[in-house]
């Protein structure tokens, strides 16, 4: 267990060095969703019915804005295959790299949506949906995104590969965490929603690294 | 060596097997023409507009079928190697993604008169719609990299994460469907659906079938001949080198 | 002729159904002469290359 703590520690150090990650991530989230009123008109019955799906949607397209490289420095360094070496078998080391992606590009983002909630007019109600939603919602992201990130790692384009190959499987995510607000709103209950985001996540916790390890095998084979 | 033995007997099967394949779609095709627009009867709610539905529907089917194939493929390259396996996935994409298409704008032809409105966010129009990408990403990520195995490998996996993905697509886009839609259900020709459209119908998806088949044999056989191609000019180039080598050794 | 212009006129829905059957058309006709195209360039290199050099057996 202490080697999957000291890679999760070893990614957010380098993340925290790097820095800025978090940082332009938050940045980009706040950004994109400000355009949609200059977009869409000011009107606050219209944002409050778009804004679920406007902060989810954006909230998707900006953990796909840090994913690509994910595992691009490690591999051109040469570290992804000192790292494959090790006792720890690759599919928990990917586990560790999505903890670490999801703390420094996951979190801040929930912890900023409340805010942005507010800028869309989002109904009370759906508050605590639209917070669960994210943290049931996006550590799946940032599993199908390692994924993809493994899989395009080192292919012409890279980036808008990725974006091809993780978007369509965003979307079942992005179904059930929109939902979940909206039914919160509608005064149904968020619960069978996010029950179904964690089912969700549950798979994706056992599916994605095992795919991921797979074709991070294949990439330094 | 063993290598190419298997696709020896697979280019000898296929071109025995090719011009049978070739004339029988031929003749499907034409049957499940003749029935479509000639011989079933319009439908009482939609008239003669049903007839989209003898090129839609068996293209669905395609669609999902053809993905179905892919994946079970890319399970046999990756559990077992097996050098056919690739091919036949890479070979099918374009094809799959074909079909898809075509059940896109066929599908749209056929929502402007029923649903008054080019593109319908229905349940299955828009799965469609996701499995159009997940064929594109895979014909992107296997053409995205210099060596052929690299791409053909990582579409395996990417064609065999789809295909999981596949059911939890459908079943949450159908969820979200019920959510913004009025239920919409309209019935072809009846509860059931009758025999004089079913007919026309089967024969053409038999018939697509049979061509994707044609297709695919045609589009394996030349991948493999593409890889003799590599290995003859590769072959040319290791004879040069050595050659070259033999040269400078005698002059100096 | 009036049955033909009948058929043609598909009560009033051709512009759905033949756009769709010119459709099928298009998209399979297509995928069927690129595929044959590309099984005849690549068979016309292999004779090409295996003119220049013999096809060796593999030690």
């Amino acid at each position: 267990m202490s080697a999957f703590r000291l890679l999760v520690l070893r990614d957010l150090r380098l993340a925290l060095r790097q820095g800025g990650d978090a940082a332009m991530v938050v940045a980009f989230f706040v950004l994109t969703v400000i355009l949609f009123p200059f977009g869409v008109g000011p009107e606050a019955e219209l944002l409050a019915r778009i804004a679920a799906g406007i902060l989810w949607v954006t909230a998707l397209l900006a953990a796909l804005l840090s994913l690509e490289r994910l595992f691009q420095a490690d591999w051109e360094d040469g570290s992804l295959e000192a790292l494959a070496l090790m006792p720890l078998p690759l599919e928990a080391q990917v586990l560790a790299k999505c903890l670490a992606h999801w703390l420094v590009a996951g979190l801040p983002l929930i912890l900023i949506a409340p805010l942005l909630a507010l800028l869309l007019h989002l109904d009370r109600a759906g508050y605590p949906a639209l917070l669960l939603s994210l943290l049931l919602g996006t550590p799946s992201l940032s599993l199908v995104g390692a994924m993809g990130a493994a899989l395009s790692l080192g292919a012409r384009r890279g980036g808008v590969l990725l974006s091809l190959l993780v978007l369509p499987l965003y979307i079942p995510v992005l179904i059930f965490g929109v939902a979940a607000v909206e039914a919160a709103i509608g005064g149904f209950g968020a619960r069978p929603h996010l029950l179904l985001l964690g089912a969700l996540l549950a798979g994706a916790l056992v599916l994605a690294p095992v795919a991921a390890a797979a074709a991070l095998r294949q990439a330094l084979e | 060596m063993q290598r190419f033995a298997n696709p020896a007997r697979f280019m000898r099967l296929s071109a025995a097997m090719l011009p049978w394949c070739g004339r029988a779609t031929a003749l499907l095709l034409a049957a499940g023409l003749y029935l479509a627009l000639f011989v079933a009867p319009p439908d009482y709610q939609q008239g003669e507009a049903v007839r989209i539905m003898f090129v839609h529907v068996p293209a669905a089917w395609m669609a999902s079928f053809v993905y179905a194939l892919m994946a079970l493929a890319s399970a046999v390259a990756l559990i077992w190697r097996h050098p056919l396996a690739d091919i036949g996935a890479q070979s099918a994409a374009p094809l799959g993604a074909g079909f898809t298409l075509l059940c896109l704008v066929t599908g749209s032809l056929w929502g402007e008169p029923m649903w008054g409105t080019w593109w319908v966010w229905d349940a299955r129009l828009t799965s469609v719609l996701v499995l159009f990408f997940l064929y594109l990403g895979y014909i992107a990520l296997v053409n995205a990299f210099d060596e052929p195995t690299r791409g053909a490998r990582a579409g395996a996996i990417l064609a065999l994460v789809g295909i999981v993905n596949l059911p939890i697509i459908k079943f949450s886009v159908d969820w979200w469907n019920t959510l913004h839609q009025p239920a919409s259900v309209f019935r072809l020709g009846g509860p059931t659906i009758a025999a004089s459209m079913l007919w026309p119908l089967l024969i053409m998806a038999l018939g697509f079938t049979l061509l994707f088949v044609t297709l695919l044999l045609i589009r394996m056989r030349t991948a493999l001949i593409a890889a003799k191609i590599r290995a003859l000019r590769l072959a040319e180039v290791e004879r040069e080198a050595h050659s070259a080598a033999l040269r400078h050794r005698a002059a100096s | 002729m009036s049955g033909l212009d009948a058929f043609l006129a598909m009560g009033g829905y051709a512009g759905y159904v033949w756009p769709a059957y010119t459709a099928a058309a298009i998209v399979l006709g297509g995928l069927l002469a690129w595929s044959l195209a590309g099984y005849r360039r690549a068979q016309r290199e292999l004779e090409a290359l295996q003119r220049i050099a013999p096809d060796a057996r593999r030690p």
